[in-house]
């Protein structure tokens, strides 16, 4: 994990809707209970066997055989009921049963069952000891051999916005298929990838969202990878995080990036080497890393290199044209070593120098007959971080204490930093979590030494501490408070969650942001509510300035079986959003609060939050949406 | 650049290596791969043989079928020319079924059938928005038995172009023998107010032993910036018919009609100012057909007649109506070794013309292959007596014929041709062919090798608007060869 020490504090909340009990075996089944059946469903337990239906109409007679019956195409008749539908409940012992039904002498398998095995196609369930079905997951993989399986999420959404002018009409209709696919080539050699269909009008875009070609053994892994992120995210391992910057981050596709990453390859007994090649796809800079760490004992350490190459304004400093070819090196170490059992103190040296080649051409007049060129410039930057880190771990709390010390370029300019924060132990589906964080930073310069140099010297990242940003403010204290609701019952979900942004330099009275989410989800039978409300309001202090922020999302869901449901749903954005959006985090921004931290809090929402969050944030006015996952 | 094009090159072969490894396998996700090779040459002046865009179509066709009848279908297309490539989802759907509704979300697919008896309200050639294939998507409720009640909603989104339409159709059967239902439909786009046309119907069915009596009326909304509209109009239609009579072995059908001269429904091509223009109507049509008694013969006979103002040639409404008229008759006989033989005479007359056609078909096979001779006669009397400025738009009588033959020559291997000629009272005369070879051996692949253009007779030969219209129409030297894969 990278280092992360005055920004980012949040705490995490799931609303975890827990998943289905297992279907015991109910009551006895009776021909009256049959009739009562308007459609063909799923095999379910009942107290005299397993309860399988067939949806069909126009058949003359309908057997089915499997497992339980020696495969005997007339041993077990099914009857059927008065709406059409066919039913047979058949004690089938327990494990996994295979079975396929016979419709008018031809071998069908059961549509209502997705899961096939088999050579011959047979559907399968698994019946547990209990006589019950023990459920399958939501979105199981439905494996096509036993190398390929796919993943799919097909949603598709009709959208009409409210104008008081005009009727209701379609704004907008869209298709979004996430298509996953995983072949495990071998049993140490995996390609994974996703694929992302989505329509605009009449336009429909294919795009390779994430690949990932995986190699490994126990001495060694490789992985060849686009655009990965989340559980695939590539990254060294250290504390400074200095490859998690490569290639920018989209929500939707991940990082920009591709690369090769050659990863846990063992060096002697106690050490592991990594090496990274990665480029970044949008602004073509490129990334080499490497790192060296062993745990000689009971402590652990790390040697660690990164250089940026590339024609990019990231490397280069402000205010020197921009698009100059330019080189950033870092290295560091790092110790870790328990102590006193529950506590953990880290020790990171970070140090670096940024190289840039200004091609800026220059010329002096010496004299009527002399004339000096110059068309070649190299500007230098470097600088130094140390931090150490103690986290603690007691009873249901984490406490850490953070102090830094960064030096720029000369020795009067830099950032001293000290924070400390508490932490709940969260449990997923915990009752309440709560965090709070407590930060003072001071940030010292020369007076000769103007602005931009600072800049300098933090692109390096020798004092990129993630979400801090410079205020400008000589010292700064900051209080970040997030606390999380969550209420809970077999089909009820009810998450609150709370950010609190409080900052208190060079006076009282400072900017803050004060930012409430609150998501339900409400299930009954076949019905579910579910919504989404935030409200955020954000303050400059004395400068005067605030802006206060509503939205909001609630739907009905009709689900259909496991993994196939319908939503209608009305969300509410404030117009010209986008706008708005960029006005708002250009103010945050401005008044020492990271949009980092205010996004991601947002997105640290659980289940009910983040699902109403998605749709939230992309449409107003009414949604109907169709939902599957294969 | 040359990173991302070769990234991009990587992508996709990438997605059909998987397609192609993962179609080789059968579960409850059914996979299928289709290929479609495409290389033409066209005998121009320079060079005299151009290999014109060749061009290869991959789908990849995917069904997933879950519990509770959801099922999804994507159709993913890879496709490149000698101008462009694409990769994208070609067409889809999003099915979700119980036992009394159907829900599709569907993209980019023809899913708005809707049945309006007599009227013919909703054509789905006005919703599908063709372009080199449906471009529409949205969504189609069906509904069946809910309180007795069926019926079927549409909220389309037209592709091509901003705008939506929308379709409803509820029916209900009272009895066994009487069935009312209703069809409202609504099409809308986005060029300011009144941007809308609106249509909703009515109809009954009645069903005795001898004879079903079906009646429908409609009325459609008079949008104000639709400068076709004429002032005191009437924007009903309303149409009656009894059918399903049989007098021994004659089946007559008579139908009454009166339709509004501001009527119009945009998503029919009967009441449509771009299309048929039926509006303004009020007449009769009768139908009468006689199954000869122990042998294979049909005579058919139709007439129309009908008062009206509009004129379609020139587009205008004239002050007093006229009567115009439409007569069919029409001959179809059956032999034996199956020969079959075909010939009708159609006429058109309103105060000022009077068009009038003949046609006549030929056609035996066995087993070897079948064969087909067409004549017709257009625009009979047109420019005989000299030409006539009056009727400048018409080429004149024009005699085609077509000879349409399928052999095969082997097991395998078919051989398939259409000729047709065309000469003409004002003088020249032109010619259009299509020949093709289809090869058919392996399980899985079908090859074809043709010459000349098949889209100028593909509509029953000298029936085809290309050659039977156009006098200057020019024989088209292409030779294509066409490949076609699917797992």
């Amino acid at each position: 994990m990278p280092a992360r020490l005055s920004a980012a504090v949040f705490l995490m909340m799931a609303v975890v809707i827990m998943p289905a009990s297992p279907a015991g075996a109910g009551s006895a089944f009776t021909t009256e209970d049959a009739d009562k059946i308007r459609e063909a469903a799923y095999p379910t337990g009942k107290s005299n066997g397993i309860l399988f239906t067939f949806d069909g109409p126009g058949a003359d007679g309908v057997t089915i055989a499997g497992d339980f019956n020696g495969w005997d195409q007339s041993a077990t008749e099914m009857q059927r009921n008065k709406h059409g539908i066919w039913w047979a409940v058949v004690p089938t012992g327990s494990g996994s049963i295979q079975y396929k039904f016979v419709i008018d002498g031809n071998w069908e398998t059961d549509p209502n069952n997705p899961d096939i095995t088999g050579e011959f196609g047979n559907s399968v369930i698994t019946v547990g000891p209990d006589g019950g079905i023990a459920a399958l997951p939501a979105g199981k993989a439905v494996p096509l051999n036993p190398n390929v399986t796919f993943h799919g999420d097909f949603r598709s959404r009709l959208h009409s916005t409210l104008h008081t002018d005009e009727p209701v009409r379609i704004e907008d209709a869209t298709q979004r298929v996430l298509l996953d696919l995983d072949c495990n080539l071998e049993n140490q050699v995996m390609l994974w990838g996703r694929l992302n269909l989505q329509t605009e009008d009449a336009d429909g875009r294919a795009k390779l969202e994430r690949m990932a070609f995986d190699m490994s053994n126990p001495d060694v892994s490789l992985t060849a990878f686009y655009n990965v992120f989340g559980e695939r995210e590539v990254e060294l391992g250290d504390p400074y995080g200095l490859t998690s910057g490569i290639g920018s981050f989209n929500d939707s596709y991940g990082r920009n990036s591709q690369g090769l990453f050659l990863n846990n390859l063992r060096i002697g007994r106690s050490a592991h080497g990594a090496v990274l090649y990665g480029n970044d796809l949008d602004s073509g800079e490129d990334m080499t890393a490497a790192r060296i760490s062993a745990e000689p004992g009971i402590f652990s350490t790390g040697l660690s290199w990164r250089r940026k190459s590339g024609f990019d304004a990231g490397i280069s400093p402000e205010g020197s044209g921009g698009g100059e070819y330019g080189v950033s090196d870092l290295a560091g170490i790092d110790f870790r070593a328990p102590l006193f059992g529950r506590a953990l103190v880290t020790v990171e040296a970070l140090a670096g120098r940024t190289v840039v080649r200004d091609v800026d051409e220059k010329t002096w007049n010496l004299s009527d007959r002399f004339l000096l060129y110059g068309s070649w410039q190299q500007i230098l930057g470097g600088g130094l971080r140390l931090i150490a880190r103690t986290t603690c771990e007691l009873f249901e709390y984490t406490a850490t204490a953070v102090s830094g010390y960064g030096l720029g370029e000369t020795t009067s300019s830099g950032l001293l930093v000290s924070g400390l924060s508490l932490d709940r132990l969260g449990n997923e589906g915990a009752f309440f979590d709560w965090r709070i964080d407590l930060e003072y930073l001071q940030f010292f310069c020369d007076e000769s030494l103007p602005w931009e140099r600072l800049w300098d010297f933090e692109r390096m990242d020798i004092l990129a501490v993630p979400g801090f940003i410079t205020t400008g403010y000589e010292k700064t204290l900051e209080i970040k408070t997030t606390a999380e609701l969550l209420f809970e019952t077999g089909w009820c979900s009810i998450g609150f969650n709370t950010l609190g942004i409080f900052n208190f330099a060079p006076v009282p009275g400072g900017p803050w942001v004060f930012d409430q989410s609150t998501g339900f989800e409400i299930h009954r039978g076949r019905l579910g509510l579910l919504g989404n409300v935030r409200t955020a309001t954000y303050n400059s202090g004395y400068l005067g300035l605030d802006d206060t922020f509503f939205c909001g999302y609630y739907a009905v869901e009709l689900s259909l079986g496991r993994n196939a449901s319908i939503r209608l749903g009305y969300g509410l954005r404030p117009e010209n959003d986008d706008d708005e959006l960029r006005a708002r985090e250009a103010f945050i921004y401005s008044n020492g609060l990271s949009p980092e931290t205010v996004r991601t809090s947002y997105n640290s929402l659980g289940r009910a939050v983040t699902s109403a969050e998605e749709t939230l944030s992309e449409y107003d006015g009414i949604v109907l949406e169709g939902r599957f996952t294969f | 650049m040359i990173r991302t094009r070769t990234f991009f090159h990587l992508r996709i072969m990438t997605v059909l290596f998987i397609a192609v490894y993962g179609s080789t396998c059968s579960a409850g996700t059914s996979l299928g791969l289709y290929y479609e090779g495409d290389f033409v040459k066209y005998k121009t002046a320079n060079p005299e043989w151009d290999l014109q865009n060749p061009a290869q179509k991959l789908l990849m066709n995917m069904n997933a079928h879950g519990s509770g009848g959801a099922e999804a279908y994507l159709g993913i297309e890879a496709y490149t020319n000698n101008t462009s490539r694409h990769f994208q989802l070609y067409q889809g759907h999003l099915k979700l079924r119980r036992s009394r509704w159907e829900t599709y979300f569907f993209y980019r697919q023809d899913r708005h059938w809707v049945d309006s008896p007599l009227l013919n309200l909703v054509n789905s050639d006005r919703l599908k928005d063709d372009q080199w294939g449906p471009r529409a998507q949205g969504l189609r409720y069906d509904f069946w038995d809910l309180g007795g009640v069926a019926g079927t909603i549409i909220a389309s989104k037209y592709g091509t172009w901003d705008g939506e339409a929308y379709v409803a159709r509820l029916t209900r059967s009272l009895t066994n023998s009487l069935r009312l239902s209703s069809v409202t439909t609504l099409q809308d786009w986005r060029n300011g107010s009144g941007s809308y046309n609106a249509v909703a119907s009515c109809s009954g069915e009645f069903t005795a032993r001898s004879f079903s009596l079906i009646a429908e009326a409609a009325a459609s909304t008079e949008n104000p910036d639709d400068n076709s509209l004429q002032e005191g109009g009437s924007p009903h239609a309303v149409q009656l018919e009894i059918r399903d009579i049989r007098l021994g072995s004659v089946l007559p059908m008579f139908s009454v009609f009166s339709y509004g001269r501001n009527f119009r429904a945009n998503l029919s091509n009967r009441f449509n100012m771009a299309f048929d223009k039926e509006f303004d109507r009020d007449g009769f049509f009768v139908q009468a057909s006689w199954l000869m008694p122990g042998r294979a013969v049909t005579l058919t006979a139709k007439q129309k007649t009908y008062w009206s103002r509009y004129r379609s040639e020139t587009g205008q409404f004239l002050e007093d109506r006229f009567l115009s008229s439409w007569f069919y008759t029409e001959a179809y006989l059956e032999f034996l070794r199956d020969i079959t033989l075909k010939c009708w005479y159609e006429e058109t007359r309103n105060p000022t013309d009077r068009w009038k056609h003949a046609f006549f078909e030929l056609g035996a096979g066995n087993s070897l292959g079948r064969i087909k001779f067409q004549y017709k006669r257009k625009d009979i009397g047109i420019h005989t007596g000299g030409y006539d400025f009056l009727k400048a738009y018409s080429a004149g009588q024009r005699d085609i014929f077509g000879i349409e033959l399928t052999t095969h020559i082997t097991e395998n291997l078919q051989f398939y041709q259409r000729t047709g000629f065309g000469r003409g009272v004002t003088g020249g005369s032109w010619m259009s062919g299509f020949y093709q070879l289809a090869y058919r051996g392996f399980r899985n692949t079908e090859i074809y090798l043709e010459y000349g253009n098949p889209d100028q007779t593909n509509d029953d030969l000298v029936n085809d608007g290309e050659l039977a219209d156009n006098i200057y129409l020019n024989f088209e030297h292409r030779v294509k060869l066409f490949v076609k894969m699917w797992l």
